[in-house]
């Protein structure tokens, strides 16, 4: 079992809304509408609404494996499957969280060589932005969730953005209704889980919460929060673009930030891609923090924290460095996208049902 | 302490990663013209100013720079060979296409553009009769540099005489379904540019255009709008010039997917006489002689450009698309199909409110 987490070390659990939500809120929300579009056209914002209520199913699960399992994703899976098959599997997750932090750090230096610097090196500028990170991983959770309420604070003014491509917005090109099959609809859905990946780092942050079972309401606020967002900015891009002209875009929401016209600033994308940053930060702060915290408890590492610091931030640097064209940046998405749908809605109900019957088991013997 | 150094560092050591470039050293173009100039050669034109100080404080001056290419339609590439700095497109606000060139489709020369993170969706695009290179090169007393004259021109006809189009707006046309796009048409008189009308697309093929006059027309059937103007013949010697204070058009489409569709428009329009060249515009008789005169007028003028672009197979009114939004499993291939057959019916309301401040 883990050592009890010192009360000076835990967050308040009304933190749990923006340590959800900033983490749900990330890259991604720079380019899904495309995506969904394609897969079940101008009706897809329903899609994102059918998206939010799985994920809110999937957290409701989740709390009912952590709160019986009173620990966190290591716990669960040692109580349930043993020390080594379980240790794999946590091995697996913490291994999820440093790829998902390379997926988020790859896809904004992408972002950023397409749109402002050409010629910027992947290399130097990973490496920065992975120092930035580790400053503050290593200040512990206290600090991680810091930079996930600043984020959150930070990233509000650009939903205010909105106001200029609804100024010539062509509302009627949600109507017809429900002109796609019900299987065109749940495959966007699926599209969109991606979208939703982030949350699942509850499983290595639960124990480091005040008050843990008391935060699930906070969770699912922060779900509701992040489908909200979702569906403005798909509504938004949906009546400003025609769904042709959609399908040729690979970041509709920050290519909507190319009409904003005011008189003070002539590209307000570059703007946008600069607040953005805090943003992204709070996702690679989180996940990082994920992965360090699984690999130091499996390895019991936690007398050397700096080692294991600098050996993670190299992978992570090298994972970003290997990745050079958008095909390969893409690629790595999908298979993040498949890898959290199957993580969401096959993995968490199976654990919650092998943890169901073993302690039922268990229970009835003792 | 250490780690606030090494942060420093990096922050200092980060500013050499890319390079820069300061205003001075590199040219920033404002309006680009492309020429047909036969046997698949294009000349581009690019318009820039040059700022530099004089006596009196700043100076500026117009220049053009202008280069032709072959392979290529990439404006940076084609004028690279008489540009004496590197050339950026950042501030680019205008793009100008010669009808010949565009009679032959401009898709290729705006991907260039589309594809480029630097160029603003708000740029303005307009077709020139005439060579580009002539109208960018000409000086006009309107406005100091020509880039800011056709902004200027471009944003105050379409605030009042053409629909609204940039680049945005022509990409939405271009790439819907059910929907062609159009631009500004100019020319060049004398001292002046002036929007001759609208010029209309099919796909990316320039193939027809709209007079300025009938830009009223098009515009009360493309769109709601608050403000325009418009003159009357009520009949010889008689005339009158309303001015709209409110326009509102509504597209009803039946059998959008089937036999032959029946496309009703109804618009509603309200204004105010402008001026009457005529007897006096008093008596409830007269006022609502005058309205029915327009009424009539406009359903004649707007059903002649219906059945026109019916004819062309045109659809710069997204009449398709406004299908698409009211019929279930509209598709593009069968409303092609059947919309040459189409019914339409027009439907013109004009209230004439008040007749200015005299009687």
């Amino acid at each position: 079992m883990q050592p009890v987490i010192k009360e000076n070390e835990q967050v308040s659990s009304f933190f749990v809304f923006f340590l959800v939500h900033s983490m749900q809120i990330g890259v991604g929300i720079l380019g899904f509408p495309h995506y969904i579009a394609t897969d079940a056209g101008y009706d897809a914002w329903i899609s994102v609404i059918l998206a939010g209520i799985g994920i809110h199913v999937v957290v409701w699960l989740s709390y009912k494996v952590l709160d019986k399992s009173k620990g966190d994703l290591i716990d669960v899976h040692a109580q349930l499957f043993g020390k080594w098959i379980g240790g794999a599997l946590s091995f697996l997750f913490s291994i999820y969280s440093l790829v998902l932090t390379i997926t988020v750090l790859r896809t904004f230096t992408e972002v950023v060589q397409v749109w402002i610097f050409q010629e910027l090196s992947t290399w130097v500028f990973c490496g920065v932005f992975l120092i930035i990170t580790f400053a503050f991983v290593s200040g512990g959770f206290r600090v991680v969730t810091g930079v996930c309420f600043l984020s959150v604070i930070y990233g509000l003014p650009l939903l205010l953005v909105n106001y200029f491509p609804l100024r010539n917005a062509h509302f009627e090109n949600l109507l017809p209704i429900l002109d796609h099959s019900m299987a065109d609809l749940l495959k966007a859905s699926q599209t969109m889980t991606l979208s939703f990946i982030g949350f699942e780092m509850l499983f290595f942050y639960y124990p480091f919460i005040k008050h843990a079972a008391a935060s699930q309401r906070w969770a699912h606020y922060g779900v509701l929060y992040s489908t909200i967002t979702y569906l403005i900015m798909a509504v938004v891009s949906f009546v400003y673009y025609s769904e042709e002209q959609l399908g040729k875009l690979i970041w509709a929401t920050l290519t909507l930030w190319k009409i904003v016209d005011l008189p003070f600033v002539e590209r307000f994308e570059y703007v946008g891609i600069a607040i953005w940053v805090t943003v992204v930060l709070s996702n690679l702060c989180l996940s990082s923090w994920g992965a360090y915290h699984g690999f130091s408890r499996l390895f019991s590492l936690s007398a050397n924290p700096r080692f294991t610091m600098v050996v993670l931030g190299l992978l992570m640097l090298l994972g970003c460095a290997f990745l050079t064209t958008r095909t390969q940046i893409d690629l790595l998405n999908s298979i993040m996208a498949r890898f959290g749908f199957y993580f969401f809605y096959s993995y968490i109900p199976f654990l919650f049902l092998i943890q169901w019957i073993v302690f039922k088991v268990r229970g009835s013997q003792g | 302490m250490k780690k606030r150094l090494l942060l420093m560092l990096c922050i200092w050591a980060l500013t050499g990663c890319v390079r820069s470039s300061s205003i001075e050293d590199i040219m920033l173009v404002e309006a680009v013209g492309y020429d047909d100039k036969g046997e698949k050669t294009i000349e581009a034109t690019a318009a820039t100013t040059i700022y530099g100080t004089g006596e009196g404080g700043t100076k500026t001056e117009a220049e053009t720079f202008t280069g032709s290419s072959q392979t290529t339609k990439d404006i940076q590439k084609v004028l690279q060979s008489e540009s004496p700095k590197p050339i950026r497109l950042g501030k680019l606000k205008v793009a100008l296409y010669h009808d010949e060139l565009a009679e032959k489709g401009i898709f290729p020369y705006l991907d260039s553009l589309g594809r480029d993170a630097r160029v603003g969706r708000l740029l303005f695009l307009a077709i020139v009769d005439g060579e580009t290179k002539e109208l960018l090169e000409g000086k006009y007393k309107a406005s100091t540099t020509i880039s800011k004259y056709l902004i200027d021109l471009m944003d105050q006809n379409m605030k009042e005489n053409i629909p609204h189009v940039n680049f945005h707006d022509f990409y939405y046309s271009y790439h819907g379904k059910g929907m062609d796009p159009f631009m500004p048409l100019l020319k060049k008189e004398g001292d002046k540019v002036k929007i001759h009308g609208l010029a209309l697309f099919d796909g990316d093929r320039y193939v027809d255009s709209v007079s300025f006059r009938d830009c009223f027309v098009f515009r009360m059937l493309y769109e709601s709008f608050p403000n325009g103007l418009y003159q009357v013949k009520i009949r010889d010697d008689d005339y009158l010039e309303i001015d709209t204070i409110a326009s509102k058009v509504k597209y009803d489409i039946k059998h959008g997917n089937g036999g032959r569709p029946v496309v009703s428009i109804h618009v509603k329009l309200k204004g105010f006489v402008e001026e009457t060249k005529g007897t006096s515009i008093t008596g409830e008789e007269r006022l609502k002689e005058m309205e029915k005169a327009t009424e009539e007028q406009l359903k004649k003028r707007g059903l002649s450009m219906l059945r026109d672009f019916q004819q062309k197979g045109i659809d710069p009114l997204r009449i398709g698309n406004r299908a698409k939004h009211q019929t279930r499993g509209w598709s593009e291939e069968k409303w092609e199909e059947v919309f040459p057959n189409a019914e339409l019916h027009l439907n013109v309301k004009v209230k004439i409110t008040e007749t200015g401040i005299r009687q």
